[in-house]
């Protein structure tokens, strides 16, 4: 702490903060512009000189640390000249098209301007029109005249996205915001949030508004687990744009592109706004009532003629906790079934079984700000980039901020590899022999290399016994490991006092994913990942992938985690029942598990059905097979939690009037109870989330309207407490016979809503998203004669499908990654109906296949 | 005899306006060189400082036209006052050269010019206006007069340079502000590039370099200098931890002319480097089985871990320079050789050879005597020079001695001395080489200089010394050492290791090759063009110079390269308008150490984490641990961009 005084006032400061800062916390303004605090300063807009006493210099506020002793002054004559001389500077030829612009209103050139009452300007210099162009990205537009250089957008492509799209080009009064390689840009909007003026504008919207005209409605993304907090900007009950603020949620103010750009979709065409019975194969509109009248009575003769074991529900991850415990308590109470399933689960047990198995929880209380204070960070699983941006971001932040190293498995070089100290360029599935070998090498360092705690738990010495063979001449035999790569992974690990492990799908997605995810487990265990604050993090694809598990959307559990009476089906078997007449009625919300799930087994499931009930925004693939069809709100239309990865219980809030006649969730199910002769009460999302706090307990403490994010469970202190090591030998089985390659899909669950096939719904995503491709090794197409976007035909045990190849640089050999943007390849053909005996999760990567050229 | 009419320079004002020539003062800052090149007269300078007139018709108003403008160019374009301003203020002048200028212009022009030495972020803006602003008071009549007049001022022919202190000092002119700043901000890979457009050493020189550039940071007037060295070390281990792909220019179309490079040291490697680049098929021919020369066999593993040495060697290869090994010239091929198969050669053969401390017993060949370069050089090979002796005595006090001792306990030797003839105070080694054998144990024996070595059975048993005291100070500024009549000691030892200082061996030269040498031994040269007395040969290094740093070695080995494509291109070899400046900088004085900054003190510079002196001494790891990210990051964050224009009136 030191102690200073700033314009006669004293102040005590923490030593590592600047003279900007410390007046900030204190109260006292001084000017900036091209200061931002997620950003690191540079000083260079001038505006927040400042006099220090012993200085003839006016020293920047933004750049100067505080010092004990200094006597700062902020508001002096000369200052005043000084910062009123810059600011005309900024003016000069900045252009008098405030009434067109965007930012009018909301303009920090314009409030400067105001307040420091510039009305005249005495300098001149010539400088050209640039005009209006695209920027990077499609998706941004760039007005090079209004820019007042402060570099912000610069400054955040390079700081936070890393993607060096973007840069300064020129010298001198020429010089201006250039774009250095568009390819790299990764449309993240990062330039585009941190604008103080009007010089980089969004066009997605094709409909602008004044920002006083506009409304803006903090609510959680429904895009990936993160559940980033963003603004909603609505103008005559229409989504214009998408804001974000700096000191909210994980993100901080920080989106993706799915975020940023891509809501549009909620105003997409084809929206069910009234329930539809298909009859004699035309669907008819009916009201309500007609609806779900029919949909009980229809259930209710199921349950009475086969029982209630015969009918099923599956819910989407993407529909609020309150949603998704009605959903269930719907089906367990009324229906009197345990068989109800989420593709959310299919993304989240692998670890959740892998750590109750280790560590004898069903979650981990980590957030993302402990990856970012990591000194050495292991990424396993999907591509953290394209899927969780800001968890890539957040590693970023920990990589170069702090100097932590990186240990990245990924059978691609993915983004995050040029900047990985080791990269492991593995086949999916090989990560356990690989844990194995980097626990191997930590046992043999000694105890010095371990986490603190970890040689009194339970299991160490099989954990030794298990690891001892995978040397890495052993592992460099089975997986195709370099043993110095290996050595030098180990070498991090054992240095590291904050280790942190970030996994994700389709890590855990594969032929014995609870075991591969263990493997790692235990290795972030003895590595001192759960003891040393870096925490073991999963990031997954649906926003509410966790809510809804922690609500009960499983056949194994109750809410909470909570122990039922028996097990139901889970999704996939609810589909093999059903081509079996094992299960006769499926009610499915906001899924499409056409695209989602092994896809001839649900055709044929669904062709087997009497009823199929399916509640969705829009005619999904699988809402055409229907029999009942009901309309849905979007995540924009009403209230309700999300919980994301980290465990944090985070408010949607109203921000549209839903279409006339459509209906909350609590509602909806209460009226079919009721239709079948029960009865079941939700009055409201606050009501339903006001029962979730009594019945589950992991909720208890929570509140429905509280102004943060809330983190939900409790311990906290002492991980170690049930931990057992569960030492796992490798399982994996060797190559099938005619299928040489291994093969991963991936994105299948990202971008649910946003229209598959021909629609593209979110057309502003579609501007920058491109078709589904396969990516295979360069050098392997190479041989193999096939270009860059050529066709082929992809094939496993269970399907084919035509795609375009991509020819990926440093991919590993023998693997394959169909990639799917938006749903234009029916990539569940591949995916096989065999499951995870522990998890019941269908395999989506380490796929055996074959490829043809077409 | 003074010949310059004005000067106004760091506050010091030389008026001779109005003088007969015969009675000019001498200007006391600045001694304004009288020639730009053979022929070319410089009639005026116009710097950061302010400006001198030497010939009268210089057009004072366009001068700093010209200068304005070069300010503007300059500018990095981000931070207003700078590059805003200096905008206005060189269109202004512009406007005024073209006989359209307004009497307020003047006060326009004083404030603005007052607000941007102001409010400017770096030293361009800090210093840009200020000739302006001094030219303004000193010359107004000849602004106004140009404004009255209405007429145009015709365009004198200028010369601009941008340099910084640091800059400037450096023997090989790294662009220091920019590789700094571009870690500031977290673009370690571009600051990489630009280190790599001057050297292709930057893991080497950022262990081993004696940074000049150091000693001329302005940050040193305001607390202290910036850790350059291992800034630079930071970006080139950053490029190598991150297993990243050696950022380097596409070289140019390959060309028909061949190189021969002699020796693959500092210089030789780097001339090599450049040459590819530029499309040359090169050769090198090396003595050794190793690359790097003094850098590889010199400096022990500690110091320089030698996987970072054999990396920039690789990058070298990497683009088709072809390394001969165990290839030496003169006795496995001839110069003449070498001139009907090359169309250029390039000697850089260092300064390996030992100098004799002109003992008795010193040319005995006994057993345990070991010159100081032959005894790393064996143990960089990994072999025990001496297994037989467990005592050493190292003589000497530069670099080399230092490395000896050191070295000694890496290869298990249990008593360590050096003997220096003056004190530690006089000792030319590096402080903290110096620091560090205290750290690590090794006996320091002042004042006192060996002078017979004492044998049995062709060993080494000992060594007689005699006490020294100093006296007058030679011409390098150091008190001379002079022996005490009758101090005569003898001291126990297995090894006596003599490291005074290294000589250049030329006897590969054969007279007929006509390239011509000083008596000391060393290549003749001509000093700006590398070229030696054969107009294909040319050569840089320790060879021209006698023993000496490696960034200057290297640094020449580049200009080398410029010169040796000018040559094959049948252009004339010449140096560079560039390099001219940079050094007519150099002679007018880059860096200041009285000038007053004015900006508080701010954080101490960084240190770097060092291994425990009681372990580390006996093992050949690396002593000292780079920058991690964030330390990197804060310490480039302290440097303040001292950027700063010179300009030369010519005639």
């Amino acid at each position: 702490m030191v102690r200073l005084t700033i314009d006669g006032k004293q102040i005590t400061a923490e030593s590592d903060k600047t003279i900007l800062e410390v007046a900030r916390e204190n109260g006292i303004y001084i000017p900036t512009l091209c200061y931002h605090p997620r950003l690191i300063p540079i000083g260079s807009c001038r505006l927040c000189v400042v006099e220090i006493e012993g200085a003839e210099r006016p020293m920047t506020a933004c750049t100067t640390y505080v010092q004990d002793g200094i006597v700062v002054r902020t508001q002096t004559e000369r200052l005043e000249r000084i910062r009123r001389d810059a600011l005309k500077l900024i003016l000069l030829n900045h252009p008098l098209d405030c009434p067109q612009c965007d930012a009018a209103g909301a303009c920090e050139l314009q409030n400067l301007v105001f307040e420091f009452g510039i009305d005249q300007q005495e300098y001149q210099a010539t400088r050209s029109s640039k005009g209006m162009r695209e920027f990077a990205t499609p998706l941004i537009r760039q007005w090079a005249d209004r820019c007042v250089m402060c570099l912000r957008c610069i400054r955040a492509d390079h700081e936070i996205a890393r993607a060096w799209a973007i840069e300064l080009v020129g010298k001198g009064y020429e010089a201006e915001v250039g774009i250095r390689d568009p390819a790299a840009c990764i449309s993240c909007g990062e330039c585009l949030r941190v604008c103080p003026v009007g010089a980089l504008t969004e066009r997605v919207s094709r409909i602008k508004a004044r920002p006083w005209q506009q409304q803006k409605v903090l609510t959680t993304c429904n895009y990936c687990s993160l559940g980033c907090q963003l603004e909603l900007n609505i103008f005559e009950n229409r989504v214009i744009g998408v804001t974000s603020q700096d000191d909210k949620g994980a993100n901080r103010g920080s989106l993706c592109v799915r975020g940023r750009f891509g809501y549009d979709f909620l105003h997409g065409t084809e929206r069910i706004t009234r329930p539809m019975i298909k009859g004699a194969g035309n669907w008819k509109e009916v009201p309500w009532e007609e609806a779900l009248s029919y949909v009980a009575a229809m259930i209710n003769k199921v349950i009475l003629s086969s029982g209630p074991g015969t009918v099923g529900g599956l819910i989407s991850p993407r529909c609020t906790n309150e949603e998704v415990y009605l959903f269930q308590k719907f089906m367990r109470e009324v229906v009197g079934t345990n068989n109800v399933d989420t593709t959310g689960r299919l993304c989240l047990e692998p670890y959740r079984l892998a750590i109750k198995e280790v560590l004898g929880r069903d979650y981990l209380p980590s957030t993302l700000d402990d990856v970012a204070d990591a000194d050495c960070i292991v990424v396993v699983g999907g591509d953290l980039d394209r899927d969780n941006l800001i968890a890539a971001n957040r590693v970023r932040e920990a990589l170069w901020r702090k100097g932590a190293h990186l240990i990245l498995v990924h059978p691609r070089r993915v983004r995050l590899a040029e900047e990985a100290d080791c990269w492991f360029c593995l086949r999916p599935g090989d990560e356990l022999v690989w844990a194995n070998g980097l626990i191997h090498l930590l046992l043999e360092k000694g105890p010095e290399a371990w986490a603190v705690g970890v040689e009194a738990v339970e299991g160490l010495d099989a954990l030794k016994e298990a690891a001892k063979k995978f040397t890495p001449e052993h592992v460099e035999e089975l997986i195709g490991v370099s043993q110095e790569l290996l050595t030098e992974a180990a070498q991090h690990l054992a240095k590291a006092k904050r280790p942190a492990f970030i996994c994700s799908p389709p890590f855990g997605q594969q032929p014995y994913g609870v075991d591969q995810v263990k493997g790692l487990v235990n290795l972030a265990l003895l590595a001192g990942a759960l003891t040393g604050g870096g925490g073991f993090h999963f990031v997954g694809p649906q926003a509410n992938m966790v809510g809804a598990v922690e609500m009960g959307a499983t056949p194994l559990l109750l809410s909470g985690y909570r122990p039922g009476n028996g097990r139901g089906l889970s999704a996939v078997e609810m589909f093999q029942a059903a081509s079996k007449g094992e299960l006769k009625a499926l009610f499915i919300l906001g899924e499409n598990p056409l695209i989602t799930l092994p896809r001839s087994l649900v055709e044929e499931g669904l062709k087997a059905l009497e009823l199929l009930v399916v509640q969705d925004m829009f005619f999904s693939e699988t809402a055409e097979q229907a029999h009942v069809v009901l309309p849905a709100l979007s995540f924009a239309e009403l209230d309700g939690t999300y919980t994301n990865c980290e465990g944090r219980v985070q408010r949607l809030r109203k921000a549209l009037e839903p279409p006339d006649g459509l209906r909350w969730e609590g509602e909806v199910l209460s009226d079919l109870a009721a239709f079948m002769g029960k009865e079941m009460k939700a009055e409201s999302p606050a009501g339903t989330f006001e029962e979730i706090r009594g019945v589950n307990p992991l909720y208890g403490g929570l509140e429905f309207e509280a102004s943060d994010t809330q983190l939900r469970g409790g311990g906290r202190d002492n991980l170690l407490e049930k931990a057992v090591f569960s030492p796992v030998g490798p399982t994996q089985e060797g190559q099938e016979e005619g299928y040489p390659f291994l093969l991963s899909v991936e994105g299948i669950f990202y971008n649910h809503l946003t229209g598959s096939g021909p629609q593209r719904r979110a057309q502003g995503l579609a501007k920058v998203f491109s078709y589904p491709y396969l990516e295979m090794s360069a050098e392997q197409a190479e041989e193999m004669g096939i270009g860059d976007g050529d066709k082929v035909k992809v094939t496993t045990p269970w399907g084919e499908v035509q795609v375009e190849i991509r020819r990926s640089e440093g991919m590993r050999k023998g693997v394959l990654s169909l990639y799917l943007p938006f749903y234009e390849v029916d990539a569940s053909q591949l995916v096989g109906p065999q499951l995870d005996a522990v998890s019941l999760v269908p395999a989506y990567g380490r796929i055996p296949a074959r490829l043809e050229k077409v | 005899m003074a010949d310059v009419v004005f000067s106004y320079w760091g506050g010091k004002l030389t008026d001779n306006r109005g003088k007969a020539p015969q009675e000019y003062a001498e200007p006391e800052r600045l001694k304004l060189p009288a020639e730009f090149k053979p022929g070319v007269r410089i009639k005026a300078f116009m710097g950061w400082n302010g400006f001198a007139v030497r010939d009268t018709d210089v057009s004072i108003v366009d001068m700093c036209r010209a200068y304005m403008e070069a300010v503007q160019k300059e500018s990095c374009g981000k931070c207003f006052p700078c590059r805003v301003g200096t905008k206005v203020i060189a269109e202004t002048l512009d406007r005024i050269t073209q006989g359209e200028g307004r009497m307020e212009d003047l006060e326009l022009m004083e404030s603005l010019g007052h607000s941007i030495l102001e409010g400017s972020k770096c030293n361009l803006g800090q210093t840009g206006p200020f000739p302006l602003l001094m030219a303004l008071k000193y010359f107004r009549e000849e602004f106004e007069e140009v404004i009255r007049g209405k007429k145009k001022v015709p365009r004198g022919n200028y010369k601009v340079k941008l340099t910084a202190p640091c800059m400037n000092a450096c023997p090989a002119h790294l662009n220091i502000p920019t590789y700094i700043e571009c870690i500031a901000e977290g673009d370690f890979a571009d600051s990489l590039r630009v280190i790599r457009e001057r050297t292709c050493l930057p893991g080497t020189l950022g262990r081993v370099c004696i940074r000049p550039c150091e000693s001329n940071c302005r940050r040193l007037n305001v607390d202290e200098a910036l850790d350059i060295r291992h800034l630079k070390r930071f970006v080139a281990d950053y490029e190598i931890e991150k297993k990243r792909k050696p950022l380097i220019p596409t070289p140019q179309d390959r060309k028909d002319k061949k190189v021969a490079v002699i020796g693959a040291g500092p210089a030789g490697l780097t001339c090599a480097y450049y040459l590819a680049l530029k499309g040359y098929p090169i050769t090198i021919f090396e003595r050794l089985d190793e690359p790097g020369g003094m850098a590889a066999v010199g400096i022990p593993d500690y110091r320089l871990p030698r996987h970072i040495l054999r990396r920039e060697v690789d990058i070298i290869t990497s683009l088709g320079v072809e390394i001969r090994y165990n290839t030496e010239v003169g006795k496995d091929i001839s110069i003449s050789d070498m001139k009907k198969e090359y169309d250029a050669i390039f000697i850089g053969v260092g300064a390996q050879g030992s100098t004799p401390m002109r003992v008795e017993g010193e040319d005995a060949g006994y057993k345990g005597f070991i010159p100081g370069v032959q005894y790393l050089f064996s143990i960089n090979k990994g072999k025990d020079p001496y297994p037989d002796g467990d005592r050493v005595v190292v003589v000497g006090g530069g670099n080399v001695a230092i490395d000896c001792v050191r070295s000694s306990f890496r290869i298990g030797k249990k008593d360590v001395n050096l003997f220096y003839r003056r004190t530690r105070r006089e000792m030319p080694a590096d402080e903290e080489e110096i620091h560090a054998a205290e750290e690590e144990g090794v006996k320091f024996e002042y004042l006192c200089a060996p002078t017979k070595i004492i044998a049995k059975e062709g060993k080494v048993v000992g060594v007689e010394c005699i006490r020294m005291e100093l006296g007058e100070p030679d011409e390098s500024g150091r008190r001379r050492p002079v022996p005490i009549k009758g101090s005569e000691f003898v001291v126990d030892t297995d090894i006596l290791i003599p490291a005074i200082g290294q000589r250049v061996d030329l006897s590969f030269l054969d007279e007929k090759d006509g390239v011509q040498a000083t008596k000391w031994s060393t290549v003749v040269v001509n000093n700006e063009t590398m070229e030696t007395s054969q107009p294909e040969i040319f050569s840089a290094g320790d060879c021209v110079t006698g023993p000496d740093v490696l960034v200057r070695a290297a640094g020449s080995g580049r200009l080398a390269a410029e010169m040796i494509d000018l040559y094959l291109r049948g252009e004339k070899v010449e140096a560079s308008d560039d390099e001219r400046l940079e050094k007519l900088m150099g002679e007018i004085g880059v860096y200041d150490p009285e000038e007053h900054i004015g900006i508080i003190p701010g954080r101490k510079r960084e240190q770097l984490k060092a291994l425990p002196a009681d372990t580390r001494k006996w093992s050949f790891e690396e002593v000292e641990e780079g920058f991690p990210v964030d330390t990197a990051m804060r310490e480039a964050a302290r440097c303040l961009r001292c950027y700063r224009v010179g300009m030369v009136a010519i005639g």
